[in-house]
């Protein structure tokens, strides 16, 4: 059963948690690089003072603080009011500058979205064999986006465990699963991704996506996790991306799992990628 | 800057015109409140995005006393389109203005006494005192002029940055 009351900000706390760290995209370091120049702006005494009060009112470290320009563009308006738009319109247009692409005047955080989102199916695109990711989204339709980005990659054969038969030739429908006991079913699922791999011409890593919400939600998630268990974080062949709906997540435990069997964690909401630390 | 002036003495109205678009604003020069309000209206409905939205103009500069509609009026009608809209009154009567302004508009209103020495228009329109009060704070200027900011902007900017520094102005 989905747990209505799991959210964004539990997850990835609980992922943090379970010795996850975020990866620091090339949008994340342009970003910083802005701010950076917009606070230098005022001078070093005042962007001190600056920094200083943000990073107390937030209780963070000035590095955690940098990286969470939500918060930075909320207290840059508590302590300027109108102000605070000459700073956020200096980090844009700075922003802009190094991506190297023109203003479209779009708001400032469908831009950020944009190039994050860019830049988390470039990731996906270029995952390579022996890793395991999963992605928790709210947002469907960027599920969709993203699973094509992956799907579309890779040199190797393609599968899909899923719902129904789509562009994807060799799939192992959940239909196929429903109603075998645990064990049984996730041999299948198994045994289906050994069939995958067989058909890899001269051992191309075979490239398989999992709509990992339906299995864990529907009657089959404990199959799907003895199955995401023995694939493991880091899969022999296969390049995996298992995809859960936060709402379809039954809580913690299932979150822990996913952490334990994963090597890689998006989250779609904030499209953050998380790596798991080295044991 | 993008300046529209209200002013119905031509002669007056040609000097402001002369000057500021000699220091590079573009102007828009109208002669009464009414063909003022219509000249807004016109500019806001094609005003772009980016750092102009919602930004026809940078200031208004209004006569206070005007046949038909005075300043008061004009400033009332525009302020209903855009509360943020910055607004410079040219008056003789400071007080009259300032209460003025307060009873009907609910704000004290940025003003510039007459008569007035054409260098104090600019400076008042330019913002050059909060600018230097900015500078004494050690804060580029100049980089942050490239963003074009507005009247309010640098305000709160100035306010901000005092309340941090714990400096009173």
């Amino acid at each position: 059963m989905a747990n209505e009351t799991m959210q964004v900000q539990e997850v990835e706390q609980a992922v943090r948690q379970h010795g996850f760290a975020p990866v620091r995209t090339r949008t994340d370091d342009l970003l910083v690089l802005a701010i950076e120049k917009a606070f230098e702006m005022f001078g070093e005494d005042c962007s001190k003072a600056l920094l200083f009060q943000l990073c107390t009112m937030h209780r963070m470290s000035h590095e955690e603080l940098l990286s969470r320009y939500d918060l930075i563009e909320k207290s840059l308006r508590t302590v300027f009011g109108f102000g605070s738009e000459a700073i956020t319109a200096y980090v844009r247009a700075h922003f802009m500058k190094n991506l190297g692409i023109s203003d479209s005047g779009q708001p400032f955080v469908d831009l950020l979205r944009q190039a994050k989102e860019k830049e988390v199916a470039g990731f996906l695109s270029r995952l390579p064999a022996g890793e395991h990711a999963a992605l928790i989204y709210s947002d469907g339709r960027l599920a969709e986006k993203l699973g094509s980005a992956f799907l579309e990659s890779g040199e190797g054969p393609k599968g899909a465990l899923t719902r129904s038969r789509d562009k994807i030739a060799n799939v192992m429908l959940y239909d196929n699963l429903y109603g075998f006991d645990d064990h049984t079913a996730s041999k299948r699922m198994l045994n289906w991704i050994q069939s995958v791999r067989a058909a890899s011409p001269a051992g191309a890593p075979a490239t398989i996506a999992s709509e990992a919400g339906l299995f864990l939600g529907n009657g089959l998630a404990g199959a799907y996790m003895m199955f995401d268990a023995a694939m493991g974080p880091r899969p022999d062949g296969v390049r995996m991306l298992c995809s859960c709906a936060l709402d379809r997540l039954a809580g913690p435990e299932q979150l822990e799992h996913l952490c334990e069997a994963h090597s890689h964690i998006i989250l779609g909401d904030s499209l953050v990628i998380y790596r798991s630390k080295p044991a | 800057m993008k300046i529209l002036i209200a002013e119905d003495d031509p002669l007056i109205l040609g000097a402001y015109v002369v000057l500021l678009e000699g220091r590079g604003h573009a102007v828009k020069a109208t002669v009464n409140g009414n063909e003022c309000v219509r000249a807004y209206s016109q500019a806001a409905s094609y005003s772009s995005t980016g750092y102009g939205v919602g930004r026809p103009f940078d200031a208004l500069l209004l006569d206070y006393m005007m046949p038909e509609k005075d300043g008061m009026q004009v400033a009332r009608e525009i302020l209903a389109l855009n509360p943020r809209q910055r607004i410079i009154f040219a008056s003789a009567f400071v007080k009259e203005t300032l209460e003025e302004s307060i009873s009907e508009l609910g704000r004290v209103i940025e003003l510039v006494q007459k008569p007035f020495s054409m260098k104090t228009l600019v400076n008042v329109i330019e913002d050059a005192e909060i600018y230097a009060r900015l500078e004494k704070l050690n804060v580029d200027v100049k980089a942050l002029k490239e963003v074009q900011p507005t009247h309010d902007q640098i305000e709160g900017l100035l306010k901000g940055l005092g309340t941090i520094m714990k400096v009173s102005f």
